[in-house]
């Protein structure tokens, strides 16, 4: 029962790591939003598991919170914004679809050399997920810097915040309740925040592109 | 001995001054009251530092009390605090509290009356900065000393920029705040190699550890505290926001700043290279001494060729603290040649020069202030005549000036004498390079004394004698208000007694004399006449004392008063009846105009040809002719024109102010402005980190 919960755990954590690699290669925003809202299912469900796994029954509310907010509530509000502001479907890329998956690979390579050491110092179910939690830090960022468009920019720290959810549940089994209603709160002001910033981006400078910030260079 | 415990002194002292902060800052109804309330709490604060210092000096607060404040216990904690009383402290205070508090005298009548924008702010802000060089004096820990020093530093930069209406105040005050913080930079440089090595930033235990740390280390640690140290003295050539900043600053500010601020570079460099390094190798003493030497002599030919009465006294506290420095490279010449006795003769030179150039100058600058008040100008060609309307301020002015040329029997011939001394007895020590050294900067000295008192007989003569040059000082009718000219005779008396009786100053150096150098005098207070003696300081290398190293001036002094006495009193006995008066001979010209008197510039004139090397640019003298058969002969008009720069300063600080903008330039191609190119510095670092991390994971803690 144990395995199948761990090879569960396992399959939950690649779902993780495919869907942040195919939204890095993805040309489309609103597939984009959907795969963010796979990946945060995902990883309510190895919430969930933990919590069955190493019986810590606080995790079960964090992953539903996790589900409701970061799988339904944010990718609502983001492709609502698009649709709103008629951003336009395709994402604007500054590094093409093919730098993009090797980037990808180098950062999955980057975290395993990196934390690989680190994994035997911390327990079950640690292992297999540190190195992957930091894969997904590291693809949020690349999102961030390699796309022209604040939307993209948004999506990208999104990703990232999830691959530190899944840091956190990899170290010490969840941060603990009030700290991810915390971070719940504050992604959901994120979201909220960044809807206005691209209201006002969209009518100060007329686009959304992030490059136009360069005119405000002193 | 003690009637109240010392640490309770300090304390209330230091309650005081932030009290003194208060009445001014604060808001209050009247702002007359609640700038002489913060001055008097000022006031106050400072008596009660000179009372602490003298239960340590004299009522022998023996030895050094630490207090660590808690909450930060730990003896290897880097930001551990502790306030300490030893001998050096003693002087510091007693300096801060006797000098300042005559200067905080003179400022409850300055700042009234001559100080018209905000003065309560000024007066609140003062009594903080005695405040804050009381607590730097007592830090018995670097982290202490750097907090108590930035404080200093940004308090005196507010009161320098208090007249911030004008664009040369604001120029002067970012001149200065920039030298600071980079002065700052180095000493937080020097403390944290210290603390590296030694493990504590606590003085005392640093001092046992310094001795033994690696030989560049040491020399790291000289470096780095010879640049801040330096700066904040204002040694040639990190003296340039001096000049900038004294004059900007209102007067009393200005006293306070070079009369006892600039010495806390020396106080620093006692403490630090002194006590804690406790000395070096000779190029230590020899980087001092031409430092001192540079800035004595650029000091005082830059002071001739000012016109302008602040400008001129700044400069002149240049030349002062490079004779300082002259004393101090001299000690440690002399202590790492192993010579303690003679390095206790600089020493006491050094010391004694502080105090005293804390006295004159902070008294020359307070007559400047009254001076400059009065008129509304600080340039030397608009005034003249002025002793008629400011007669006390004249006489209080002209001791300073007596004193600072270091004519006996006043302090600053004390002072220069035993520097004299000093370097006199390094004959017979049988090293030639000392020999040959010590020459060079005795004539150095010499020349710069000579050459101060052609400058302050500039000053005096220009703005105190003959006939008012302008309409402003021939309106003059009143003196400076009465608390400033208490402040001015204090100090005017402090100097004439230190000069007659100066065993009596030096009695209190002697704890910190034998902590540095281990030598110690006779300093009976009752022997004034007698000779320093050494009778511990007799190794088989020390060149004795030479026997004229004699402090016997206050004897002859004392012949001299009596003489001078008799043959007044022996005039007024034998002369028949009233002096008769009759008009003055004008050279057979009828009415002489002040047009004919001497100017600031035209007196200036033969110094700044001769030493023309130093001033840059040569001084222009154009002849309009009368014409006539025989051109030349008869002249109309002499025009000269000098303009006086800083050839050196050039040459020191256009390149690196160069390099400075050239690598604002290139980072500043790193701000593009863009977003995404943030975002990737922000990647880039991180993936950095990641692989150094990896690489060098079993290294880093």
């Amino acid at each position: 029962m144990t395995s199948d919960g761990l090879l569960l755990l396992e399959i939950a954590a690649s779902v993780v790591l495919v869907t942040a690699w195919i939204a890095l290669v993805h040309r489309r925003l609103d597939a984009q939003v959907r795969l963010y809202a796979i990946q945060s299912l995902a990883l309510a469900v190895i919430s969930g598991l933990v919590a069955y796994l190493y019986s810590a029954p606080l995790l079960y509310l964090t992953g539903a919170l996790f589900a409701a907010l970061n799988g339904a509530l944010l990718p609502w509000i983001l492709l609502t914004v698009r649709r709103e502001l008629r951003i336009p479907p395709e994402a604007n890329m500054l590094v093409s679809v093919r730098g993009s998956a090797l980037a990808g690979l180098g950062c999955l390579l980057l975290a395993v050399a990196v934390v690989g050491p680190l994994t035997p110092l911390a327990a079950v179910p640690a292992a297999g997920l540190l190195p992957i939690s930091v894969t997904v830090v590291l693809v949020g960022l690349f999102v961030t810097v390699s796309r022209r468009k604040a939307f993209s920019q948004v999506l990208g720290i999104l990703v990232m915040e999830n691959g530190v959810f899944l840091a956190g549940l990899a170290l010490t089994y969840g941060l603990g309740l009030l700290l991810e209603l915390g971070i719940a709160a504050n992604l959901l002001v994120l979201a909220i925040v960044s809807r206005l910033f691209l209201h006002r981006m969209k009518d100060s400078f007329d686009s959304l592109d992030a490059d136009v910030l360069r005119s405000l260079e002193g | 001995m003690a009637f109240v415990a010392p640490f309770d002194l300090v304390g209330g002292a230091l309650v005081v001054l932030v009290a003194s902060g208060g009445a001014g800052l604060l808001p209050s109804a009247s702002s007359r009251r609640a700038t002489v309330g913060a001055l008097s709490l000022a006031l106050l604060g400072c008596l009660l530092l000179v009372a602490v210092a003298l239960e340590v000096l004299l009522g022998g607060a023996a030895g050094t009390i630490t207090v660590a404040l808690p909450g930060f216990q730990s003896a290897s904690n880097a930001l551990s605090l502790a306030i300490v009383l030893g001998p050096l402290q003693g002087l510091f205070l007693l300096l801060l509290g006797a000098v300042g508090g005559a200067i905080t005298l003179a400022s409850v009548g300055y700042v009234p009356a001559y100080v018209h924008e905000r003065p309560a702010t000024l007066a609140g802000i003062y009594g903080l900065f005695v405040g804050s060089m009381a607590l730097l004096v007592l830090s018995g820990t670097a982290f202490l000393f750097l907090v108590a020093w930035e404080g200093m530093t940004l308090l005196s930069y507010v009161m320098v920029v208090h007249e911030h209406g004008s664009w040369d105040v604001r120029r002067a005050g970012l001149t200065y705040l920039v030298m600071s913080h980079a002065a700052a930079a180095a000493l937080l440089a020097g403390f944290v190699v210290l603390y590296v090595g030694t493990g504590s930033t606590n003085f005392a235990a640093m001092s046992a550890e310094a001795r033994a740390l690696p030989e560049l280390t040491r020399d790291a640690v000289f470096v780095a505290m010879v640049l801040g140290f330096g700066t904040k003295a204002g040694v040639v050539p990190l003296h340039v926001w001096l000049p900038e900043a004294h004059p900007a600053a209102p007067s009393n500010v200005s006293s306070i700043m070079s009369g006892i601020m600039i010495k806390m570079g020396v106080f620093g460099l006692l403490l630090v290279v002194f006590e804690v390094l406790g000395g070096g190798p000779l190029w230590w003493g020899f980087v001092l001494l031409v430092l001192g030497a540079a800035s004595a002599l650029l000091g005082v030919l830059n002071a001739i060729a000012q016109h302008d009465v602040k400008r001129l006294l700044a400069f002149s506290s240049v030349e002062n603290i490079g004779i300082i420095f002259m004393a101090l490279g001299t000690a440690l010449v002399f202590l790492s040649l192993g010579w303690p006795a003679l390095a206790a003769v600089a020493l006491l030179a050094a010391i004694l020069h502080t105090f005293n150039h804390a006295m004159f100058k902070g008294l020359l600058f307070l007559g400047a202030g009254a001076v400059v008040g009065t008129t509304g100008t600080r340039d030397m060609e608009q005034m003249g005549g002025l002793a008629r309307g400011m007669p006390r301020t004249a006489i209080a002015f002209l001791f300073g000036a007596m004193a600072i040329s270091a004519l006996p029997p006043l302090n600053g011939f004390v002072s220069e004498w035993l520097l004299f001394q000093a370097f006199f007895a390094s004959f017979g020590t049988g090293s030639l390079a000392t020999e040959v050294a010590f020459t060079a900067a005795a004539g150095t000295l010499a020349l710069a004394s000579g050459l101060a008192a052609y400058c302050f007989v500039k000053a005096f003569g220009v703005i105190f004698l003959a006939r008012p040059r302008s309409e402003v000082a021939r309106s003059v009718r009143s003196d400076a208000p009465a608390a400033m000219q208490g402040g001015m005779i204090a100090l005017a008396g402090a100097c004439v007694a230190v000069g007659v009786f100066p065993v009596l100053l030096l009695s209190t150096f002697a704890g910190t004399v034998r902590t540095i150098t281990g030598a110690s005098y006779s300093t009976s207070p009752w022997a004034w006449g007698a000779p320093l003696a050494f009778p511990s300081a007799s190794g088989a290398a020390t060149p004795s004392v030479p026997p004229h190293g004699s402090l016997a001036i206050g004897v002859v002094a004392l012949l001299l008063m009596v003489v001078l006495l008799a043959a007044t009193v022996l005039r007024r006995v034998t002369s028949n009846g009233s002096p008769a008066r009759r008009p003055m001979w004008d050279c057979g010209m009828d009415a002489p105009t002040p047009r004919m008197e001497y100017t600031a510039s035209g007196y200036a004139q033969p110094i700044l040809r001769l030493f023309s090397v130093f001033y840059g640019a040569h001084p222009v003298s154009e002849l309009g002719d009368l014409g006539g058969a025989r051109p030349g002969v008869l002249q109309k008009t002499v025009r000269h024109e000098s303009e006086v720069d800083y050839p050196l300063m050039e040459q020191v600080y256009s390149p690196i102010v160069r390099l400075v903008r050239e690598l604002a330039r290139r980072v500043s191609r790193l701000q593009s402005g863009g977003i995404h190119a943030y975002l990737a510095y922000m990647v880039l670092t991180l993936v950095v980190l990641l692989v150094a991390s990896r690489l060098f994971g079993g290294v880093l803690p």
